[in-house]
């Protein structure tokens, strides 16, 4: 092999978009050739060594503050399910010896859901058959504090194809549903009791062929890179049959959606395409198409149901749609890569977030017209942006900088920075406003954010590459009055039967990344 | 709380004299930055390295007492990492956490070339020739290595951002790369592994 060619090979390689073709015959001169096995590790230790001394992130004080918090965490949360399930048990005197009694003791592997936490704190366990019994007793148990909790936490994990549900009274990952190729966006829909999420042939870390301008080429299956155009669609999961029922075709690599008030509608970002789409989710079709620009990402609806706005990255351009018609009413500029949007409950602000400017768009969402941009502290890379049901505060996930960022509703001036995992995109708020859930991407885990604190309280271990949080309510309908904690329009208080069912327009604002409504 | 291991007397089998294993977290910081290291070069994938060696350290710490005290904590490290990637490559069918599985195969199998470049490491003197050689670059090229390495951005959005194509920002990125390693390995051979 020449020098050109290794090295063109190995630049394909370190950038991650090798192809398998060109991977065989990497390897087949690396097989024959030490110095060229050599020349391949000296490039891959001398940029790890670089990315460590100069990402703050991925510093010694960092990586030894996230070993200790993966410790902590995991060995607190083992130990006080533990202990609520023994005493459920009336084995109350029993559950501290099957607890980890104290780290120096144990030092739990890492939990990638219920059952390898209770591997964990059972491990010390004798009897196999204890063991059995009370897994079975603890699995039991964990579905009645879900159904107690009122909600439930759902998970997109891009890396792993799957939904995780969490209860979030144990906080606890205590299910996973295999959903399709890289899951992101994820939204309840409370008229079907279905979850919907947006899935993509294209697998995490590879990107599909381009052409001779750099364009992604769509159209075919990509099985050399390993991308399938054919897996692009919405999935749409029971929330009681815990299964994908089926796939709605949605145009290439949808990314990001929202429902029409009355729930039956999707208007959905085809990234790839420049393009929005409305999809009827009673019929599966898609009724209009509708031209935007450049990277179509963030959707999300005014709270009357009237306007979608749809984030454009590529030259910052938000498009106003006219929701029943998708007839475009306008469209105005905030730059640098707009990733999501989100609205006051009286439907008079929109906030929009820049990712590569870190900055923060306050947006008269009745004229269409920027009225402000608040700079975002340095090193954020707003991803998600959600508004409480009070109308108070707007919160912001920044990716990479790992935190979530208080903003005032009114000024849209930051209030505080919550450290949470490592780069938090999607988020959801609990139904009463007190819990912010966010998905971190490189950490593997969902932060759960005490909003009255203002302090993250704990971390989820979930599935890998956590994308999008939705927020699910566990009450089935049986005739019987019960208490939605989401209020009329989200914002306010209120009690619904369930004949009538939870107000659709609140529950829009649950969501995953970006959009809500 | 925390995980610090508990100082703890142990017989040496060796002097059979009483040694004290040194805190576990000391162990962790001294190891930490070397061992990243390691785990890449077995082709971990960039995003995961720092996932693969939290595991490594959890398992260490686990089994700690299986460790022999005054032997090299870092190569007993080091073969957890090692044990890690393999499992990774059995258990995962499609690429997941390592690069393309045939490389991946290839790094795991000449394994005892990485271990042995890795005896020795000085990552300090490494990263300060890196800081040296990345600043004679031009600030167009500082630039792509701070959002390529620093940041975490994709050679796809840097070219967006760049206004280039795809493949002309990789071969930009490669001729960075190629002339920092060879500006090193002239100023300081030895440095590298």
């Amino acid at each position: 092999m020449s020098e050109t060619r290794f090295e063109e090979l190995l630049g394909r390689l370190l950038e991650g978009d090798i192809a398998s073709s060109e991977a065989e015959e990497l390897a087949h001169a690396l097989e024959l050739r030490p110095d060229l096995r050599l020349n391949l590790r000296r490039h891959l230790v001398l940029w790890e060594v670089w990315s460590q001394a100069q990402s703050e992130e991925r510093s010694e004080e960092a990586f030894v503050r996230a070993l200790r918090l993966r410790q902590r965490l995991e060995g607190e949360d083992a130990g006080v399910f533990a202990d609520e399930v023994m005493s459920k048990l009336g084995a109350g005197s029993e559950s501290r010896a099957l607890a980890p009694t104290a780290p120096t003791d144990t030092f739990p592997r890492r939990t990638g859901g219920f059952v390898t936490i209770a591997g964990t704190f059972f491990g010390s366990l004798r009897h196999r058959w204890v063991l059995g019994a009370v897994t079975f007793a603890a699995l039991s148990l964990s579905m009645i504090l879900v159904r107690r909790t009122g909600y439930e936490v759902f998970v997109s994990d891009e890396a792993s194809g799957a939904v995780t549900i969490i209860d979030p009274r144990a906080n606890l990952a205590v299910a996973t549903i295999p959903v399709g190729r890289r899951p992101r966006a994820i939204h309840f829909s409370p008229s079907t009791r279905r979850v919907y999420i947006a899935v993509t042939g294209a697998p995490p870390g590879t990107q599909p062929e381009l052409d001779d301008r750099g364009n992604p080429i769509f159209g075919t299956d990509f099985g050399d890179s390993g991308t399938y155009r054919s897996d692009d669609g919405i999935a749409v999961v029971g929330v009681d049959q815990r299964r994908v029922l089926h796939k709605f075709d949605a145009g290439s690599d949808p990314e990001q959606f929202a429902f029409s008030r009355d729930g039956k509608h999707i208007i959905l970002s085809n990234e790839d395409s420049a393009t929005a789409r409305i999809l009827n989710v009673e019929s599966g079709r898609i009724e209009r198409t509708i031209a935007v620009q450049g990277e179509p990402e963030g959707v999300g609806t005014t709270p009357d149901g009237k306007v979608v706005y749809v984030t454009c990255e590529t030259a910052g351009e938000i498009f106003v749609l006219d929701a029943p018609t998708g007839f475009v009413i306008t469209h105005f500029n905030v730059g640098g890569r707009p990733r999501s949007v989100d609205f006051l409950p009286d439907g008079s602000r929109a906030f929009i977030p820049s990712e590569s400017t870190g900055q923060m768009h306050l947006i008269d969402s009745r004229t269409h017209r920027k009225l402000k941009s608040v700079d975002l502290p340095k090193g954020s890379r707003p991803m998600c942006v959600k508004v409480d049901r009070a109308g108070r505060r707007v919160y912001v996930s920044t990716g990479r900088a790992g935190t979530v960022l208080v903003l005032d509703a009114r000024t849209a001036e930051v209030l505080n920075s919550i450290r949470v995992g490592a780069r938090p995109w999607g988020m959801a708020i609990s139904p009463d406003d007190r819990l912010l859930y966010t998905a971190n991407g490189l950490s593997d885990d969902v932060s759960v954010v005490d909003l009255i604190a203002e302090k993250e309280i704990t971390r989820i271990k979930v599935g890998r590459r956590p994308w999008g949080v939705a927020v699910v309510p566990t009450g089935k309908c049986l005739g019987l009055r019960e208490v939605w904690p989401w209020g009329q329009n989200g914002h306010a208080n209120s009690t619904r039967s369930c004949e009538q069912g939870p107000d659709f327009a609140q529950m829009q604002t649950v969501d995953g990344p970006g959009p809500g409504f | 709380m925390g995980w610090r291991h508990p100082t703890a007397a142990v017989n040496s089998p060796e002097e059979n004299e009483t040694v004290v294993i040194p805190e576990f977290e000391g162990l962790v910081r001294e190891h930490q930055a070397s061992l990243r290291a390691f785990v890449r070069a077995l082709g971990v994938d960039e995003a995961w390295v720092d996932d693969v060696a939290q595991e490594a350290f959890i398992v260490a710490h686990r089994r700690f007492a299986e460790f022999q005290a005054g032997t090299d904590f870092g190569k007993w490290v080091r073969t957890i990492a090692r044990n890690l990637a393999v499992n990774e490559r059995r258990k995962e069918a499609r690429r997941s956490r390592l690069v393309p599985a045939v490389i991946a195969d290839l790094l795991l199998r000449h394994e005892d070339e990485v271990d042995a470049d890795f005896a020795g490491l000085g990552i300090g003197r490494m990263i300060t020739s890196l800081k040296d050689c990345v600043g004679r670059l031009t600030p167009r090229s500082q630039e792509l290595i701070r959002r390529r390495y620093t940041a975490g951005e994709t050679a796809l959005a840097l070219a967006r951002e760049f206004g280039m194509k795809p493949d002309a920002l990789r071969q930009a990125l490669l001729r960075i790369r190629l002339t920092v390693k060879k500006c090193i390995e002239t100023a300081d051979e030895g440095v590298l592994p």
